[in-house]
């Protein structure tokens, strides 16, 4: 035998059935044997513990669980979000095996939090051929302020035990656009504040593919000064008015504008060679220092040093099915046996503006016979030029294959 | 003494500038894509919201109708706004008098919804039309409906029935944070614009609907619909003077018997309500048989009944029936039993409209009214509840569910024609209907030995009848024909015909 895995989702506002039921579909869709891993998403709108248990009474006691709160949930014949989705996938594999990893106490502690993790994955054996999928909780409530879990000290924290990344993905855990305090789930635990890993250790093999659809709309400019996440100046003068400048003086977009407008791209690939979307991890603007002329980014990982383009977004979303299609075209024999899209939950129609949904774009190219899970999410994780990169405005497609 | 620059130098000097140009032009073109990329987003998301808009309207086009009430109609107006809009709250307040209260609204929780069925605003109309995001400065108008209605940032407008504001609709979020909850815009305000003015019109149509089939229910209770369906016309509006139609009917006249007699003894506004009392018990008699009024004269009855004459005949004897409700009523406040006759025939009949185009009146002209008239004029004197003519019998379905027996030949006043007399008694009082079926046999025979001249037979065979039947009023007034023939018999050429020269 090999991998198998089966997808199911519900939206019934019940919790407990929510999760029964979404469990029977994936149950039903799939030849499964012994199943070993459940991978759980739910919108806010549930109760985590009874999605949990309506899971239990289809799978039994003994599968690992892992996942959590998502916006919304994507499956190969239905897509919704910020209502009562939840959407469970089931593994089962004679060929592969599913270690899991938790590390608690994220808030305001990433790096040693990430440290931790690292540690633990070692001690599964984590090696350079296994699949990597990291979860965790985005949304830090601990304090009066309401403040986002950074990716990229979580990263710094796990690279600093693992010396030689595997092929992973990942995701901030944001349950709704309400930022409301987000849950965790792994086995029968509900947790909050956490970092998840699971690791793929076998002939089930992970490949990625970021979608963005931006593209570097002018020259490099270098980032000279930056205080955590704001960045201060831009070749070396402040950077409202550098950005002002790139957008043109008689332009009606205002700095109150700039909030998930303006976006940063850094080029990991060949500065000056042709456009390659892997190469470019982009990094959105949520917010300006009117008193500091700065942009308020989404992660801190934009340092002096730094060189950055102004980034155009596509307002169209054919680029993921092409994307999709380029991403299935490099497994040349292998077999898919599933696929898991990282979205981001910016990305929504709803949300953007946009006319489509781009998880329609993944569903349509995607051959029938793979099963779909697709979740919403707070921020990306993906590798960008090899190098393990928090994403904004990004889809992570992951596409599990085996011989 | 400074070196001059080599050549080498100039041309590195030279591409250096170019490249500071080419990389100047770079950013511009790229500011200028990245606005018209938002340019084109911002028109997108226009263009979007009109669409929407469109559809909005288009749907509330085809599904809301102008029969509904006016509460539907704008509970489905407000339901389609807030939903397709994605609204958090909508509300619509109607004017009362000085103020505005909720009579419809969407997106409230039980205790806000409690608190608005409470509430009442005094709005003025120059504030309610209005975009409220978190850019808005603060009024008190505007606060006055933030704290009001609990909707933090809304759209207004006023909703106009002829004219006049009679509404407010006030729709918003409870959240407005870039980009996933985005202020509301001038758009949201021009769709909910088209909408109030929908829901305007809708409401303005409803009332006129309203108040037009509230016309045609009153006109109907003045000139029968069925009147209307004879001339073949819709509505009262398209009657045109002159308008007529032929039809066979059967015409039943009924009539309070001695009723003047009954008046004298009231005052005019108890005859009024006495007679009223009557129509309430007599009048739905003629519409669950079919029939309808052509028109009241005083205590009389005039109807009229397409089709056969069945259930004309059958309205005839459950009028007694009903006059027998009505006495039992009345006999409780001490008032005396009243008797009611009811005169059947069936002809053709001129249905139609005179008088001139400011006044004009529905009428039916034919002969056959006047025989029935004739008919119910005759009911006392042969002691009949129901007397129809010949040829209503001969046209009757099924004579035999209405027992009844030939009690004269008559030739009315003004018409040479004789009329075959038959008093159903189907609709008389248990003993009478008893008596007159057990001696059906006797009278039929005597009416034979009448006609043919045997009046000594004749009057034997009544007095047997009278025997068995003391009050049979057709057979006294029979037995004392004969005998008068007795005493100064016919002309030889008598047939049993028997001429009323009175009317």
């Amino acid at each position: 035998m090999t991998t198998c895995v089966g997808v199911g989702q519900s939206t019934n506002p019940n919790s407990s059935s929510a999760g029964r039921a979404a469990a029977q579909k994936a149950l039903e869709s799939a030849s499964l044997g012994q199943i070993d891993l459940a991978l759980v998403f739910a919108t806010a709108k549930h109760q985590l513990a009874a999605l949990r248990d309506g899971i239990r009474e289809v799978i039994g006691p003994d599968p690992q669980i892992v996942g959590g709160n998502a916006v919304g949930i994507v499956t190969r014949d239905s897509l919704g979000y910020d209502g009562t989705e939840a959407g469970v996938a089931l593994f089962s594999s004679d060929s592969t095996v599913f270690h899991t990893a938790l590390a608690e106490e994220l808030a305001g502690n990433e790096t040693e939090t990430g440290a931790r993790l690292g540690r633990q994955l070692l001690s599964n054996h984590l090696s350079p051929d296994d699949g990597l999928l990291l979860f965790y909780d985005t949304v830090n409530l601990t304090t009066d302020q309401l403040r986002l879990n950074m990716a990229t000290p979580l990263i710094e924290g796990m690279s600093q035990e693992i010396p030689t990344w595997p092929n992973m993905a990942g995701m901030g855990l944001l349950g709704d656009m309400q930022l409301q305090p987000t849950q965790q789930l792994f086995g029968d635990r509900i947790t909050q504040q956490s970092a998840m890993a699971i690791q793929f250790t076998g002939d089930l093999q992970m490949d990625t593919v970021i979608m963005h659809g931006c593209r570097p709309a002018g020259d490099y400019h270098t980032i000279t000064k930056t205080d955590g996440a704001v960045v201060l100046e831009i070749d070396h003068r402040p950077a409202l008015d550098v950005v002002g400048e790139l957008l043109g003086a008689d332009s009606d977009i205002g700095w109150d504008d700039y909030a998930f407008f303006v976006t940063l791209g850094v080029n990991k690939g060949d500065r000056y060679g042709a456009f390659r979307e892997d190469d470019y991890a982009n990094r959105m603007c949520i917010g300006v220092d009117e008193q500091r002329r700065g942009l308020i980014m989404f992660e801190n990982d934009l340092r002096a040093g730094c060189d950055v383009q102004l980034m155009r977004r596509s307002l169209d979303v054919e680029y993921v099915g092409q994307r999709t299609r380029s991403l299935l075209a490099k497994l040349d024999d292998r077999k898919p046996v599933f696929a898991f899209y990282i979205d981001c939950a910016g990305r929504a129609a709803a949300y953007c503006g946009l006319d489509e949904e781009d998880a329609v774009e993944v569903q349509k190219a995607l051959p029938p016979g793979i099963p779909l899970l697709g979740v919403y999410s707070g921020v990306e994780i993906a590798r960008v030029a090899g190098d393990v990169q928090a994403l904004d405005w990004t889809g992570v497609l992951c596409l599990f294959s085996e011989p | 003494m400074t070196d001059p620059a080599s050549p080498a130098d100039s041309d590195r000097e030279s591409l250096e500038k170019q490249l500071a140009y080419y990389r100047q032009r770079v950013d511009e073109l790229a500011g200028q894509t990245v606005i018209a990329d938002s340019n084109l987003s911002r028109a997108r998301r226009e263009l979007k919201q009109r669409r929407q808009s469109l559809a909005v309207l288009s749907d509330l086009h085809r599904t809301v109708r102008t029969d509904m009430s006016q509460e539907e109609i704008s509970d489905r107006t407000i339901a389609r706004f807030h939903d397709d809009l994605k609204m958090d709250r909508t509300v619509l307040l109607m004017r009362d008098r000085e103020t505005f209260r909720p009579v419809a609204w969407r997106g409230f929780d039980e205790e806000a919804e409690h608190h608005l069925s409470q509430l009442s605003l005094p709005l003025n109309p120059a504030d309610t039309c209005v975009l409220v995001t978190r850019a808005t400065p603060g009024t008190d108008s505007i606060q006055q409906l933030r704290d009001g209605l609990s909707i933090p940032f809304f759209v207004a407008t006023d909703v106009k029935v002829n004219s006049t504001v009679a509404g407010v609709i006030i729709s918003g979020r409870m959240r407005e944070q870039k980009p996933f909850f985005p202020p509301l815009s001038a758009g949201d305000a021009a769709t909910l614009e088209s909408v109030a003015g929908f829901l305007g019109a809708a409401l303005e149509n409803a009332r006129l609907f309203n108040h037009a089939r509230d016309m045609a229910l009153s006109f109907a209770r003045f000139v029968p619909r069925e009147f209307l369906q004879f001339l073949n016309r819709d509505s009262i509006l398209d009657v045109q003077l002159g308008d007529q139609t032929q039809q066979e009917m059967t015409i039943l006249f009924s009539d309070i018997r001695s009723f003047t007699t009954i008046s004298e003894r009231m005052s005019p506004r108890e005859t009024f309500d006495f007679i009223n009392r009557y129509l309430r018990y007599a009048a739905p008699v003629i519409q669950q048989n079919g029939g309808f009024i052509d028109k009241y004269i005083g205590d009389a009855i005039m109807a009229l009944f397409a089709g056969g004459p069945d259930a004309a005949v059958r309205a005839g004897m459950e009028l007694q029936l009903a006059v027998s409700r009505f006495n039992d009523s009345t006999a409780v406040a001490g008032h005396p039993p009243i008797a009611v006759g009811a005169g059947l025939h069936t002809g053709t009949l001129m249905l139609g409209t005179i008088g001139f185009d400011e006044r004009m009146e529905s009428t039916v002209i034919a002969d056959a009214v006047n025989l029935a008239a004739r008919m119910e004029g005759l009911t006392k004197m042969y002691g009949a509840s129901v007397l129809i003519s010949g040829e209503c019998l001969e046209l009757l379905e099924s004579p035999e569910s209405f027992p009844h027996r030939l009690v004269d030949i008559v030739r009315v006043k003004g018409k040479q024609a004789p009329v075959r007399v038959y008093d159903v008694f189907a609709g008389d009082s248990e003993p009478r209907r008893q008596a007159k079926h057990e001696t059906s046999t006797a009278f039929a025979s005597a009416f034979q030995a009448y006609c043919a001249g045997d009046f000594r037979n004749a009057s034997r065979q009544w007095r047997d009848v009278l025997t068995s039947h003391r009050d049979d009023v057709a057979a006294a007034l029979l037995l004392k024909r004969c005998e008068q023939f007795l005493a100064a018999p016919p002309d030889d050429d008598w047939c049993g015909i028997t001429s009323l020269d009175h009317k």
